[in-house]
């Protein structure tokens, strides 16, 4: 069956896919032009340990883990505005812990495997309705926060004590960024799995930092991308029969190496 | 009435290890006001204690009469950081910065007066080090302050650029407050009223004209 015949089986999957790479691919900059991408990495593997803890305590893991890794998100800001300490160490750190909890409820608990691996890898096709809810509602909050707060998350990142100086609220934006950023991180651990979700963050953004030459270009290029590469992938799941997870993630980095040698090209070209 | 003033101004990193020591200077209108060291000297601590980015250990920095920490009037304090500061995957054009920071008929008048009109579609990182400049003055200037400060306005420019900055920086003498943060010596010899030396035994106020007496004193330059 192609993908014409099983969308009526897997929309509410694809929808959630294409709502999670719209929000992640503009949160994505922003993190980007703050060297936070790792973060991605580091709070889906500390989503990792979370979400052994909730199926070993009988709680819905979702929930539970959104609000753990916003909290991990919101101290590891903290440590890096307040304490000055690096942010690819503070996010080794919760990396690190993540994997090891993990393990260690593993270990205890042998019976989770079959559990965890559908987190490992995304289960596009088993969207429930509460996911597909939560990954609508922290969309739609944050296209409406960065919509709303773009002018003054220009500012903040072109320098943060200029914006402080114009009254700006950077704290608050930072984290209030960061704070979604966890969330969009957290629920596209449904749609490619927590070892490929940094992806969405991450890959869109800086293909489109090779093309574009301005801040708004930077994120509609993004965007672009991330629809692309997520439209791409669920085609190519659908109609091969492989993991969506791995063929969205794949599509994105072809259209990085494809935008990268037409960087390079037009250079040659120039000369 | 001073337009900045230091009172006592203390200020540690780290406990019992103060950078800066019992410091008291008063800045007064029109004045341009160098001050230099070298790196880690606490230049660029001494400016974030007046932007109130900072907060003195001891003393009190007062900004037009008024404690810093009742302060409000921050429009009237225009601040241009050092353009190495932004970072090179920000991708903002000159004019989304505008638009972004500035708003208001006198970005019009910054934009004309520092002839930025060909530079409005370009991204930021892409510009050279006295474009960069240019535009970090106009932002600072979209207010119309009273204070000028500029954290190493000549660092990382050509001589052309430099001498561009500094021909600005003069129109204003006597019209703006002006604060510059430096460790170039010439740069600030030829522009300031007075210089701050920070990173002796005890910061130093003196003239121009005394610092260039010290300096020929020490080096037996002319």
């Amino acid at each position: 069956m192609g993908f014409t015949e099983l969308f009526p089986f897997m929309w509410k999957g694809t929808v959630t896919a294409f709502l999670i790479s719209l929000s992640s691919s503009v949160i994505g900059v922003y993190l980007l032009i703050r060297r936070l991408s790792m973060l991605g990495a580091g709070l889906a593997h500390a989503a990792f340990g979370s979400i052994a803890v909730s199926i070993v305590l009988e709680i819905e893991p979702y929930t539970f883990t959104i609000i753990y890794t916003i909290l991990l998100g919101l101290g590891i800001e903290y440590l890096i505005q307040k304490k000055g300490l690096p942010a690819d160490t503070l996010i080794a750190l919760v990396y690190s812990f993540g994997v090891a909890l993990a393990i260690l409820v593993l270990s205890v608990w042998d019976t989770l495997g079959t559990n965890i691996f559908s987190y490992l890898f995304g289960s596009i096709l088993l969207v429930s309705d509460i996911e597909f809810i939560s990954v609508a509602i922290v969309s739609f909050l944050t296209l409406v926060f960065f919509a709303i707060n773009y002018n003054k998350i220009t500012a903040l990142l072109f320098n943060e004590e200029i914006a402080k100086l114009r009254g700006i609220s950077v704290s608050l934006i930072n984290y209030s960024l960061i704070a979604l950023a966890c969330a969009n991180i957290v629920l596209s651990i449904k749609a490619v799995g927590l070892i490929l979700s940094t992806s969405f963050i991450s890959i869109p953004p800086m293909a489109s930092l090779l093309v574009a030459n301005s801040f708004f270009s930077t994120i509609v290029f993004s965007v672009l991308f991330s629809l692309v590469s997520t439209l791409i992938g669920v085609i190519m799941a659908s109609t091969f029969d492989i993991p969506p997870g791995s063929a969205i993630v794949i599509s994105m980095v072809f259209i990085f190496l494809l935008m990268l040698f037409g960087k390079v090209f037009r250079r040659i070209l120039k000369f | 009435m001073s337009i900045i003033a230091l009172e006592n101004v203390s200020f540690h990193y780290r406990k019992d290890e103060p950078l800066i020591k019992n410091l008291s200077l008063h800045i007064g209108e029109g004045e341009i006001f160098a001050v230099l060291g070298p790196n880690g000297s606490g230049k660029t601590t001494l400016l974030k204690l007046i932007l109130g980015f900072l907060r003195p250990t001891t003393g009190d920095v007062i900004l037009f009469g008024k404690n810093l920490r009742f302060f409000k009037e921050w429009n009237r304090i225009g601040y241009v950081p050092q353009h190495l500061s932004v970072d090179k995957f920000f991708t903002g054009s000159v004019q989304e910065i505008f638009r972004a920071l500035a708003k208001g008929e006198r970005i019009g008048w910054a934009i004309t007066y520092l002839h930025l009109e060909g530079l409005l579609n370009r991204p930021f990182i892409k510009l050279s080090g006295g474009e960069r400049q240019k535009v970090l003055l106009a932002l600072a200037l979209s207010t119309n302050p009273d204070v000028l400060i500029l954290d190493e306005p000549t660092t990382g420019l050509d001589i052309h650029a430099q001498e561009h900055i500094e021909t600005i920086l003069k129109d204003f003498k006597g019209k703006k407050t002006i604060v510059i943060v430096s460790h170039d010596i010439g740069f600030a010899l030829r522009i300031a009223d007075r210089v701050l030396c920070m990173g002796m035994d005890t910061c130093r106020v003196t003239s121009t004209e005394t610092f260039k007496g010290i300096i020929k004193e020490i080096y037996g330059l002319h």
